[in-house]
């Protein structure tokens, strides 16, 4: 390539290059990008005002408007991880201790997840194995499989037809972020919640006595408006969770229904990937990115 | 300013909202980069564009909110991208070249037409990582043809303030250039 840009970029030039057609990218190909990068998100509320994508108020509205719903729907299952580990203030929060100590126990949990916003709803299903470091998530568009203790994690949607592999790293950012802190660190519920308030853990009964309920409410400090309560149901008989229960203040509702298989999810063949999808290996960055 | 920084730090913890308004303002934009520097078949730049934006997310610990936004972050990894694929891309056709096996199947867009100078593309890539405001005010200059003064009035500015957009982006745009054709 040549390098005579250093000396002069002429009015000829810049027009010529103004002149060059634009191909554009298919809408299927950005959504179903979008699926995979938000993925990698936590749900957060969608009156929040954000200036990351400047120029673009409308886009940035429409996406607001979306259910999330991938971290969403597994979220409530990982919780149960790193809850497990917290210290625990109050009473209440010793019971919920009990519950979520006895939950993740289980060699498998799978949570059945449905979400509903004004007149959308969505279900998935979700899988995570504490002990072996798995976590799985299907919905009617795409499949996730990450396994910690490999260190990979791969994603496969049907429009594609292709599985996408790269790394799982539990120290960073990944698919479930608060399920790898509760693998490795003793978080407790604040410290689970990065720039939020949380609120003291309560309790009631329900159905006199058939049940504990626990309850809980997450504010966003910078944004209060951004707030959730989160309610979790414990069987009297086990001490696990049966039921989960997020309901947003923007009106969103997510309700999670647990039951402990004997097995889950060991790859994304057994999540519903067909076998013979090919799988491209995607290389982690490793110079510095930034384009300065 | 506050504001900004708030967002980089939403985006760092995973904020949904953040990452969904940075993707829609931007995902196309990382995908034109990748075509105007690669040349690319859509196959290729949709896989492409999609380990631009992993990428993005994984390694979004090295973002620095006081170097530019995370919009130039994200397009500046396209760009890493592009070029990395560019040269092995070459570095295979060499190598096919000297051996006796058949040429790999080219990624690159075979119906281009050759009239399009690569450095006018190379000029489009650098274009497409500017700031939207100063693309407009280099639009109205050097497409449309529109005079400072008449870009000024469009804008309900004064001619100072376009002259020194268009200078900020001229200077901009020459150091992407260079920073594209060192490689």
């Amino acid at each position: 390539m040549n390098n005579h840009f250093e000396e002069s970029l002429n009015d000829d030039e810049l027009s010529k290059a103004f002149g060059v057609d634009v191909p554009e990218p298919t809408d299927e190909h950005i959504e179903q990008l979008r699926g995979q990068v938000l993925l990698h998100t936590k749900p957060s509320m969608p009156s929040r005002k954000t200036t990351v994508g400047t120029g673009e108020p409308e886009i940035a509205r429409w996406g607001r408007d979306r259910i999330p719903l991938s971290l969403v729907a597994v979220s409530a299952v990982v919780l149960i991880a790193f809850l497990v580990a917290r210290p625990f203030a109050n009473d209440a929060s010793a019971g919920l201790h009990d519950s979520l100590k006895t939950t993740r126990e289980a060699s498998w949990i799978h949570g059945s997840t449905t979400i509903k916003h004004g007149d959308k709803t969505v279900v998935a299903e979700s899988w995570c194995s504490p002990a072996e470091r798995i976590v799985a998530f299907r919905s009617p568009q795409m499949l996730h499989f990450v396994d910690y203790e490999e260190g990979l994690q791969l994603s496969y949607t049907e429009s594609r037809g292709k599985i996408f592999q790269w790394n799982a790293d539990p120290g960073k950012e990944g698919f479930g972020r608060q399920f790898v802190h509760a693998l490795l660190n003793d978080l407790d519920l604040q410290s689970s919640f990065p720039l939020h308030e949380v609120s003291e853990v309560r309790k009631t009964d329900v159905d006199g006595q058939s049940g504990t309920q626990y309850s809980f409410n997450v504010q966003m400090k910078e944004h209060p408006e951004v707030r959730w309560e989160t309610s979790i149901q414990t069987d009297p008989n086990s001490g696990r969770i049966v039921l989960w229960q997020d309901h947003h203040a923007n009106g969103m509702q997510v309700m999670v229904k647990f039951d402990y298989p004997d097995n889950g999810p060991r790859d994304i063949f057994e999540l519903g990937a067909p076998s013979a999808a090919e799988v491209i290996k995607i290389a982690t960055p490793e110079s510095n990115l930034f384009g300065e | 300013m506050d504001e900004f920084i708030d967002d980089a730090q939403l985006l760092r913890i995973g904020d949904r909202n953040a990452w969904d308004a940075l993707y829609s303002s931007t995902s196309r934009r990382t995908y034109r980069v990748l075509y105007y520097i690669t040349r690319a078949k859509q196959t290729v730049l949709e896989e492409m564009n999609q380990d631009v934006w992993l990428s993005a997310i994984q390694s979004i610990e090295r973002f620095d909110s006081t170097c530019g936004t995370a919009v130039d972050w994200v397009l500046g990894i396209a760009r890493h991208k592009a070029l990395t694929f560019l040269r092995r891309h070459y570095a295979s056709r060499v190598v096919c070249i000297g051996g006796s096996g058949d040429l790999p199947e080219s990624t690159i867009h075979q119906d281009d037409p050759m009239l399009v100078s690569e450095n006018a593309l190379l000029v489009r890539a650098s274009l497409e990582s500017l700031p939207e405001n100063w693309q407009y005010v280099l639009r109205q200059k050097y497409q449309s043809g529109l005079s400072v003064r008449e870009i000024a009035d469009s804008m309900e500015t004064t001619p100072k303030a376009v002259e020194s957009t268009l200078s900020r982006a001229r200077h901009r745009l020459r150091k992407l250039l260079c920073e594209l054709t060192e490689e």
